[in-house]
C-alpha cells in the first residue's frame, strides 16, 4: 500500500482539472439569501414559484453530487449491504388495526371501506337495546351503526358522541369505521372505535392461536393473535362477525 | 407536448419506457429502469483476478456476491471518476439462453457517473434505431433528450456471452461443498 495510486488504479483516477464532471464545490447559495429560505426577493420566483423548480438549484444539486464521497460513507454502506436480504413473506396479509377501550383488534384491510370522523347518530325508535345503535349518514347514505364494543363484550359506550370533535377517552380521537363484507360486497356496517392505528402488514408466521384466557365473546370472534408494537392484537374473523351482526340486528 | 412527434419516431415499446440516465466519460447513456433493482453508492469492492478489466470486482449485495462492471472501461476504455454521483446501478437480467446459465435471472452492478436522474422515453424529441455493431451489441438505440443524444444500453448484452457464463455459473456449479 506504499503507492495508493497504483492500488487504486483500476477503480478510478484522482480528479484532475480536465474532468468532464465539472467543478466540485457549489458556487453560491442564492436559495438561502434571496430564495424561499431567504427573503424571497429573487425575481426568478415569479417564474418558478419555488427554488426546487429552478435550474440554479438543480445545478447546485448536481455540483453537490460531484463531491468525493465523505469519509466513512461508502464503508458504512458496505456494511449495510453485507446484511443478507430477508426473504419477503408472500403470505403476509394486510390488516387494519384499531383499539376498543384497552384492547387492540384487527380486521382484514380488504373489508375496510373508509375511516371517518365521528358524526351524529340517528336513533331508530324501539331499537334502544341490542347492538344496533342507530343509523349514520355516510356520504349521503344511511348505514347501520352497531356497537362493536357490545358485540365483543367490552364495556359498552353510552352512545356515539354528538359532535366529531368529541373523543372517546380524551386522548386519541375516536373514529368511525365503515366496513363491507367481502363475500357480498353490499352490506356495510359502521362502528365506532377508540383509535385507529392504520393498516399493517402481518406475516402469517407471526400469527398464533388465541389462548383460552381471552374473554369468551372476544375469543369467539378472534381468528388469531399477532404481536404489534408490544401489544397482542386479535384478528377478528370477518365471516363470523358479519354473520352474527346480521343475525343480531335483524333478530 | 413532444409526445405526438415522438410517437411517430419512437417505437411503441420505447414509448412507455422509464429510463435511468447517467454519463460515462461525459457522454450520456440510459438504461431501462425496468431492469434496475437498486442504485447504491460506489461501495468498495474486491478485485477478481484474471477477469476482463471492465469487471472491476465483486461486492456483497444483500448477502450475495455480485460482480461490478465499470461502464467507463467497458464503453470508453477509461475508469469512471469516483464522485458522490458515481454509483452502482444494481440490475437484474435474464441471460440469453445460449449461455450456460440459461433462463435464470442474474444480478450485476454497473458503475456509471452522474446517476442522479430518471426520465421517460416519450419525452424524447427524436430517436434512432439500434446500431448493429458487432463489437457493441449493447447499443439499443439513440434518443434525443433535451438537446443531448442519449445512448440506450441493453443491459443483458453489455457483457459477451462467454464472460456472462463465467461470471454467473449455474446454481449446481455455484454450490461448493
Amino acid at each position: 500500500m506504499s503507492d495508493p495510486t497504483a492500488a487504486d488504479n483500476r477503480a478510478g483516477t484522482p480528479a484532475t482539472a480536465a474532468t468532464p464532471l465539472g467543478p466540485t464545490q457549489p458556487t453560491g447559495d442564492c436559495w438561502r439569501t434571496i430564495g424561499v429560505a431567504g427573503d424571497r426577493s429573487c425575481p426568478e420566483l415569479e417564474t418558478f414559484i419555488h427554488c426546487r423548480n429552478c435550474p440554479v438549484l438543480a445545478d447546485a444539486a448536481r455540483t453537490f453530487f460531484n463531491r468525493p464521497a465523505p469519509d466513512g460513507y461508502l464503508e458504512s454502506w458496505s456494511r449495510i449491504l453485507e446484511i443478507p436480504e430477508r426473504p419477503t413473506d408472500t403470505a403476509a396479509t394486510s390488516v387494519l388495526v384499531f383499539r376498543l377501550e384497552r384492547e387492540w383488534f384487527a380486521l382484514p384491510a380488504e373489508t375496510l371501506v373508509e375511516v371517518t370522523a365521528l358524526r351524529p347518530l340517528h336513533r331508530v325508535p324501539h331499537r334502544g337495546s341490542g347492538i344496533l345503535e342507530g343509523l349514520v349518514n355516510i356520504r349521503g347514505q344511511l348505514q347501520l351503526y352497531v356497537s362493536l364494543h357490545r358485540v365483543l363484550g367490552l364495556t359498552p359506550r353510552p352512545s356515539a358522541p354528538a359532535s366529531p370533535a368529541d373523543s372517546v377517552d380524551g386522548g386519541a380521537p375516536g373514529r368511525l369505521l365503515v366496513v363491507e363484507e367481502r363475500a357480498t360486497a353490499t352490506e356495510r356496517w359502521v362502528f365506532a372505535v377508540d383509535q385507529v392505528a392504520g393498516v399493517q402488514a402481518v406475516e402469517r408466521t407471526a400469527m398464533r392461536a388465541v389462548p383460552s384466557t381471552v374473554s369468551q365473546s372476544a375469543a369467539r370472534y378472534s381468528q388469531t393473535l399477532f404481536d404489534w408494537q408490544g401489544q397482542a392484537v386479535a384478528l377478528l374473523d370477518e365471516d363470523r362477525l358479519f354473520a352474527d351482526l346480521r343475525a343480531r340486528v335483524s333478530g | 407536448m413532444p409526445r405526438l412527434h415522438a410517437a411517430r419516431t419512437v417505437d411503441t415499446l420505447l414509448a412507455a419506457m422509464q429510463l435511468i440516465t447517467f454519463t460515462v466519460g461525459g457522454q450520456a447513456f440510459a438504461i431501462e429502469s425496468r431492469s434496475v433493482i437498486e442504485v447504491l453508492p460506489l461501495v468498495p469492492h474486491r478485485p477478481v483476478p484474471l477477469v476482463p478489466d471492465y469487471v472491476s470486482g465483486m461486492f456483497t449485495y444483500r448477502g450475495c456476491l455480485v460482480p461490478v462492471i465499470d461502464l467507463g472501461v467497458r464503453l470508453q476504455g477509461r475508469p469512471v471518476e469516483r464522485r458522490l454521483s458515481t454509483r452502482i446501478i444494481v440490475v437484474e437480467f435474464i441471460v440469453p439462453p445460449s449461455s450456460a446459465a440459461a433462463a435464470t435471472p442474474v444480478r450485476a452492478g454497473l458503475v456509471a457517473e452522474n446517476v442522479i436522474a430518471t426520465c421517460r422515453a416519450e419525452e424524447a424529441e427524436a430517436s434512432y434505431p439500434a446500431l448493429q455493431l458487432e463489437n457493441a451489441p449493447f447499443m439499443a438505440g439513440i434518443l434525443r433528450l433535451k438537446g443531448t443524444s442519449v445512448h440506450l444500453l441493453a443491459v443483458e448484452r453489455l457483457l459477451p456471452p462467454g464472460i456472462i457464463a463465467g461470471l454467473f455459473p449455474r446454481p449446481a456449479e455455484r454450490a461448493l461443498p
